[in-house]
């Protein structure tokens, strides 16, 4: 694996902290942050970015009236174009229920497709 | 006439958490009126996650967020109307309304709470030279014609002012296989939360101009470019900086502005600084029988806080209603810069603790705000970092002011 080093603001507080990050051979190195949870948040910003995605969906065919639908997890960053594509292919028909699953498994990711919001 | 305790004007996040909380201190007959097809707000176009991380200790999207409160109103049986309009409170504690179904309403109350939001400032606020084509709409006419009505809004697009909706949509463009080409901003800093500026812009390698503006809006039917050059210190485009960007879409995002036009309409005290009500601390504006929370009083960028005052704010209606205890003696709170403003603009002297809410208007750091009451200091803060886009909460004992005159003097030092 090549070697990394990122400058990463951290946004899990307001004091929003230049961690830099890097990682040499199979060691990572964080430095400048001021708590643990900017650890976290560096760790995971280096190894794999994970980012919820959030879209709507055409309810009964009507693309005029539409159905907020989010994954279920984090996605990794590099699939969030993967599941919006896969988004773009489906529809629902009424009625729709907050938390619904619409597509299990999405774009092989783990997470589910559900619905944000109801169709009334 | 029908009579009500207490009516709700606007069922976003802020009329619903203050009914549910009235109705949790007690009141009855509570009403809530809503313009819009639906409960919920504003929150029924923020389809996106980031609601509710401190409140819910969960990254919830709008719609979800809106769910939770709404169920609570049916839950408690709260009376609610959407589709209506309120058009007007008038001196004998009466608010008129309009529908399809009811026509003009006249209902009497004891109490109102106004939670109207807020509004985009509209383009006209921000004078740009060049010619008036179609393709130039706010960021959140926008979100809610891709989120709500499924319209494209257009194909390459540029966007002024890095405000959170602004960023928000700029993720949302792009993801929809749009091209954003860029997010220009006067400042030299974002107005929006580091987390979108990550999230919605470096994730998508959208560049953020700081420093610069739109100069020139060119096109004849439609936006097909805008010049787009670097500002100096007094916000003058620089010579020479012009950059011309093709594109067919501009969207505005430079700000919210209180939807107060009722309270204007019966003659309520404004702050010229929020464009809200001025307020004491239990949220009563200078209309003794109507309380105001949420954006209607002071734009929030975040969605918790709204829920916080809101519930608070239910309560001292309910108690107001219910007679318990009005104050008599209050402490103006005065402040200076880089505080840009502090909501309430008064405090109830007396027992417990008082919240203030405030702003700077631009990157303090290493500072502290320095709180200080009639006779003095009380507290002392240290500030490592305070954004101008995220709103500071302050709590103070009110029991340390006092003296002759009181007063809540807040004010940051050590600001380089
Ligand atoms: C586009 C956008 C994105 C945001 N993103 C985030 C985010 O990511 N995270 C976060 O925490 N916060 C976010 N916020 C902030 C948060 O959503 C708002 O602060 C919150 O919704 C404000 O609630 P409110 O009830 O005061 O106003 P609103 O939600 O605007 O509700 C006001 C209601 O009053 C109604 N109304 C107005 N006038 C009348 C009248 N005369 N008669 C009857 N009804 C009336 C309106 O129709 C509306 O439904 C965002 C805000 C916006 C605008
Ligand atoms: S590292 Fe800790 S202190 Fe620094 S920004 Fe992140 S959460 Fe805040």
């Amino acid at each position: 694996m090549t070697d990394l080093r990122k400058t990463i603001v951290c946004i899990r507080c307001p004091l929003g902290c230049e961690i830099v990050a890097e990682k040499r051979e199979d060691i990572y190195k964080i430095q400048n942050n001021k708590c643990t949870k900017g650890w976290d948040y560096a760790f995971s910003e280096l190894t794999n970015p994970v980012r919820y995605v959030t879209s709507t969906i055409a309810i009964d065919h009507n693309s005029a009236h539409r159905l907020p639908v989010r994954t279920s997890l984090p996605v990794p960053k590099d699939k969030m174009f993967a599941v919006m594509s896969a988004i773009k292919l489906v529809e629902v028909t009424t009625p729709v229920h907050e938390g619904q699953i619409l597509i299990k498994n999405v774009a092989g990711t783990e997470a589910d497709i559900i619905a944000s919001g109801c169709s009334s | 006439m029908k009579k009500y305790s207490l009516i709700v004007v606007g069922g976003g996040p802020a009329g619903l958490a203050a009914a549910v909380s009235a109705s949790e201190t007690g009141i009855d007959r509570i009403l809530i009126l809503e313009r819009g097809r639906r409960l919920g707000g504003i929150l029924n176009q923020c389809i996106h996650n980031g609601f509710g991380i401190h409140y819910f200790d969960k990254e919830l999207t709008g719609p979800e967020y809106a769910n939770r409160f709404i169920k609570l109103v049916k839950r408690r049986g709260i009376e609610y109307k959407t589709e209506t309009t309120v058009l007007d409170i008038t001196g004998n504690k009466t608010v008129v309304s309009i529908n399809q179904e009811d026509g003009l309403m006249e209902l009497q109350t004891d109490a109102v709470i106004f939670a109207m939001g807020c509004r985009e400032r509209p383009r006209g606020a921000v004078t740009i030279p060049g010619t008036r084509p179609a393709g130039i709409i706010t960021a959140g006419a926008a979100q809610k014609m891709i989120n709500i009505n499924g319209y494209h809004v257009g194909e390459r697009i540029i966007i002024l002012g890095s405000g959170d909706i602004g960023l928000i949509m700029a993720r949302r463009l792009t993801l929809e296989g749009k091209k954003v080409l860029a997010v220009v901003e006067r400042m030299p800093h974002s107005n929006g939360l580091a987390r979108n500026i990550i999230q919605c812009l470096e994730d998508f390698d959208i560049p953020l101009l700081l420093s610069h503006t739109i100069t020139e809006i060119r096109g004849k039917n439609r936006v097909s470019s805008v010049m787009v050059s670097a500002v100096d210190e007094q916000y003058q485009p620089i010579k020479g900086s012009e950059r011309e960007y093709e594109c067919d879409t501009v969207l505005m995002s430079v700000g919210l502005i209180p939807e107060i036009e009722l309270g204007k309409r019966a003659n309520m005290l404004l702050d010229p600084r929020t464009n809200g009500p001025l307020v004491d601390d239990a949220m009563q504006t200078s209309i003794e029988w109507v309380f105001a929370c949420g954006n209607v009083l002071h734009v929030h960028d975040l969605v918790d806080y709204v829920t916080l005052e809101s519930r608070k704010t239910g309560k001292a209606a309910a108690h107001y209603i219910l007679q318990r205890g009005t104050a008599e003696h209050y402490a103006g709170v005065t402040y200076a810069a880089p505080i840009s403003y502090i909501v309430p603009q008064k405090v109830a002297l007396g027992e417990g603790q008082a919240e203030l809410f405030f702003r700077t208007d631009r990157v303090v750091t290493n500072a502290e705000v320095v709180v200080a009451g009639g006779q003095g200091e009380i507290n002392r803060i240290k500030a490592a970092r305070i954004n101008p886009s995220e709103m500071q909460r302050l709590v103070i004992n009110k029991e340390k002011i006092n003296g002759l005159k009181p007063v809540l003097e807040i004010s940051i030092e050590g600001v380089s």
